[in-house]
């Protein structure tokens, strides 16, 4: 007997076997000394299978006799080739050593029970062994004969048995299998496990062949691609010429020599990169955009003062003081010509032509210019750039204009600097102090260029509506040139000379077509638009222009000239109806003036008595720093009672209460004090306020007049209105400078510079309505129980 | 003509079977040498049963036949029968 290891032989199968222990071979040498060659071969258990020869009870019951048909020795060992013959079962054990023998029984050959299901299940197999088959493709012919041929089912089974591979334990139940339906029935569930995960590996592989194709194609295609490139003349070699063509546009730039070597450094990794590669084209963009960039590229600059104050006089109209100050930068830029550029901001209300001044500065200075607008940005990249380790890194917007202009030295617009927002990414107000620092900004490095680039020539000019929002370090910085708005003179000059000329060729006509009254012109400043610039005046202009236009066009008319009264035809009724002074002002109510972002604005403050009320009731949407002052002007009055000829009693006895129309529109702000003052003391005193007088003016509780800013707006806006007599505080005298000539002169302003020399001017000196005399405390509320009864009736 | 590589076989102990259109031979080849403690060096030849069955394309059931033994070959002679 033979002990065999991870093996079991099946009838009617050749195997060969290895024979290596000295008990083995005693036993195959004893096989081979009988006549018959047979030999039973039995399996050890697979728990139990070791090193040590196999005991008795380590090995299986049922075994199989085999026929050794070939044996040759190769060193100590043997090789056997054996053909199985019959299963033979174990009765009793003989002998250990110097082999194993025991006396077997031959067991019958599998019966078939039910001769239908083991012959279905016999197709059944077969059909599997011909899906198995189609996936090894290196199985010879034969086999395939053989297996497929094979009549026997009981043969097929244990062919089956000894291919695949199923382990001892599988094998050993299959050749215990009493009948050929058990037979069967084992050989069919292992080869459909076997087939399953044979057709998973086939999977697996076929996958990981098509994967490998398409790299392959993909590489052939590319190959091609390149050959018909190359055959069109496309590239020679591709990237080499590309890469020789920078190295080219590189060498005849003119660049600073730190730029030069960081250009040279990123050529190199280009070189040696593959044009497929990610980085490629990144490296790529970079350096082209190192060569587009004017690192040394001025524009020479036209330095005739006279040619640029001619220049600044036919764009703009007015803004004297404004010229003045571009003329004196320009003269300093002339007698130095290193000096640092200028950094200018100007502020003032809409449609004033800040934008446009800008652009006639670098038209008299023969610069380039380009604008951005700043309103809305939030993070600082933008305007920094983005480091190039991000995926669309784009350098900043700074950089990219001065590629745009092409120069290192173009009149640069920021506008709307008051309009940045700041968020988490970061403030982009911060990122501006670096850029309009001109301590710093010659080296200014952009995130995405990440070298040093040169600013420091550049005319920076911001703009701004209000300085409010502008975060201080950012407007100490700057110079600041405000910008206030027109008066309706100046208006009615900018019309006549830019906007009819400009409406006249924008809708197609000419000047001999369509002529436009001063008065309509008028009209249309004052009852139309309500603004401090000119924009929605060159609106109307248009829209006048246009209904001509029509006119003309459909041959109505060959030319039209236009009055008031056509302005109104084509325009509607008035839009506006300004604030006018009003004729008369009952004790208790002033005229003042507010600034606005349009302008400025007439309004009247009104206080009335409130017998038995208490205290000041303020309402007309006031903000906290105008009510702080409507009480310090109640308080100062109240203290200086005598003084002004109040019966003190009053304050106690009567409530106040205030109110500034146009009540939805919010204000705030100190400069109304002066005017509140004035309504109080006038109420308190029954002296009326001179209807022909606005005043403007904060105060303090010691009773002094500070001064306030718009006064040039604020005076316009009291022209308009038909005032003609003007309360300024003392300090804000050099102000006037600013107001128009013509308007000037029509004008009484009286300078004052405490409490008591505004209500000697502001008050008539007769007392025309007596203040009521004070009421008793207990009266009042007498008076005041019998009131709260309909109240509460009228709540319920 | 069958033949057929059959050498050491004793002749007696050949069975020659035909069935429908299959020839079937069937024997033994004994090791005649072998005796107790007698040791294989090598062994080549297959001894012990063998079974041999040539399929012909037509039934040769009631055909004449001859067989012959001799240097190791088996041949047999079959001639078409009467009726076949």
């Amino acid at each position: 007997m033979l002990a065999l290891q991870n093996l079991t032989l099946f009838p009617e199968t050749v195997v060969p076997l290895g024979v290596g222990r000295p008990r083995s071979m005693s036993a195959v040498e004893a096989a081979l000394a009988t006549p018959e060659k047979l030999l039973g071969c039995i399996t050890v258990r697979p728990d139990r299978a070791d090193d040590t020869d196999a005991k008795e009870d380590d090995l299986y019951q049922v075994g199989t006799l085999v026929m050794i048909k070939r044996m040759e020795r190769s060193g100590d060992a043997m090789r056997i080739v054996v053909q199985g013959t019959e299963r033979i079962r174990v009765l009793e054990w003989k002998q250990q050593d110097p082999h194993l023998r025991a006396s077997v029984q031959i067991m019958p050959e599998a019966s078939t029970v039910d001769a239908e299901q083991v012959e279905a299940m016999k197709r059944n197999v077969q059909q599997m062994i011909q899906e198995a088959l189609a996936l090894l493709p290196n199985v010879p012919t034969e086999v395939r004969i053989a297996v497929l041929g094979s009549a026997d089912p009981v043969r097929l089974a244990y062919f089956l048995g000894s291919v695949l591979n199923l382990g001892v334990e599988e094998e050993q139940k299959m050749l215990e299998a009493e009948t050929a339906d058990e037979l069967l029935r084992l050989a069919h569930a292992n080869l459909a496990r076997e087939l399953e995960i044979m057709q998973l590996r086939s999977k697996i592989a076929s996958e990981a062949q098509t994967e490998m194709d398409k790299a392959q194609r993909d590489y052939v295609l590319r190959q091609q691609m390149r050959a018909i490139q190359k055959e069109l003349g496309e590239d020679e070699s591709g990237e080499a010429a590309e890469a020789q063509l920078l190295r080219e546009r590189l060498e005849k730039a003119d660049l600073p020599d730190e730029v030069r070597t960081e250009a040279d450094r990123e050529l190199k990794r280009l070189e040696r990169l593959p044009p497929a590669a990610p980085d490629y084209h990144v490296i790529r963009t970079y350096i082209d955009f190192i060569l587009e960039l004017p690192w040394r590229k001025s524009s020479e600059d036209k330095l005739d003062l006279n040619e640029a104050r001619r220049i600044l006089d036919e764009d703009h109209y007015g803004l004297e003081d404004v010229k003045e100050r571009i003329l004196e930068f320009l003269a300093v830029i002339k007698l130095r010509p290193d000096t640092k550029s200028p950094i200018l901001l100007f502020v003032g209300p809409p449609g004033v032509g800040k934008t446009s001044l800008g652009r006639s500065i670098a038209r008299a200075l023969g610069r380039k210019f380009e604008r951005m607008s700043l309103g809305g940005v939030r993070d600082e990249a933008e305007l920094r750039g983005h480091r190039r380790t991000y995926i669309g890194a784009m350098p900043g917007r700074i950089i990219q204009s001065i590629r745009r202009a092409e120069v290192n030295n173009p009149v640069m617009m920021l506008d709307e600097v008051d309009k940045l927002g700041a968020d988490y990414r970061g403030d982009p107000a911060a990122a501006l102090l670096e850029i309009l620092d001109p301590q710093q900004n010659n080296s200014f490095r952009d995130h995405y260029l990440d070298l040093p680039f040169d600013l420091s020539k550049i005319f920076f000019i911001a703009t701004a509506n209000q300085l409010g929002p502008i975060p201080p370090p950012l407007r100490d910085r700057m110079e600041i040139i405000r910008l206030a708005g027109y008066s309706d003179r100046e208006k009615l000059e900018i019309a006549k000379r830019y906007l009819v000329p400009r409406q006249i060729t924008e809708n197609g006509l000419t000047a001999g077509q369509f002529k436009i009254s001063d008065a309509a012109l008028e009209l249309i400043a004052t009852r139309y638009t309500r603004e401090a610039g000119v924009r929605q005046m060159e609106r109307n202009i248009g829209s006048v222009a246009r209904k001509v236009a029509l006119r003309i066009a459909q041959g109505e008319a060959e030319h039209v000239d236009v009055d008031e009264n056509s302005v109104r035809e084509y325009l509607g009724p008035p839009q506006f109806y300004p604030e006018q002074a009003r004729k008369e002002l009952p004790a208790g109510v002033a005229t003042g003036m507010a600034w606005t972002e349009m302008g400025g604005e007439v309004l009247f403050i009104e206080a009335t008595l409130l017998p038995g009320g208490r205290g000041l009731t303020i309402t007309g949407q006031l903000g906290e720093v105008m009510q702080e002052s409507a009480r310090a002007a109640q308080s100062y009055l109240w203290s200086h009672a005598a003084e002004f000829g109040i019966d003190p009693e009053i304050f106690q006895g009567y409530g106040v209460h205030l109110h500034v129309p146009a009540g939805a529109i919010p204000k705030d702000g100190p400069s109304a004090g002066v005017t509140i003052t004035s309504a109080l003391a006038s109420l308190y005193t029954g002296r009326r306020v001179r209807p022909d007088t606005a005043m403007t003016g904060e105060i303090t509780l010691s009773g002094l007049v500070f001064p306030i800013g718009g006064v040039k707006e604020k005076v316009l806006a009291a022209y308009r209105a038909g005032i003609r007599r003007i309360l300024l505080p003392t300090r804000n005298e050099a102000d006037v400078d600013d107001i128009p000539e013509d308007v000037r002169k029509d004008l009484q302003l009286i300078f004052v510079s405490t409490i008591s020399e505004v209500i000697e001017a502001a008050l008539e000196v007769l007392v025309a309505n007596p203040p009521p005399p004070p009421l008793p405390p207990d009266a009042t509320r007498a008076g005041r129980t019998p009131e709260a009864e309909p109240l509460t009736v009228k709540g319920q | 003509m069958v033949k057929i590589d059959l050498a050491g076989i004793c002749s007696d102990e050949l069975e020659i079977e035909i069935r429908d259109s299959m020839l079937r031979i069937t024997g033994c080849r004994r090791d005649t040498h072998c005796r107790d403690g007698f040791i294989y060096q090598q062994m080549e030849i297959t001894y012990s049963r063998f079974e041999k069955t040539i399929q012909f394309p037509a039934p040769i059931e009631g055909a004449s036949l001859k067989r012959d033994y001799s240097d190791g070959f088996l041949i047999i002679n079959l001639h078409r029968g009467e009726d076949a």
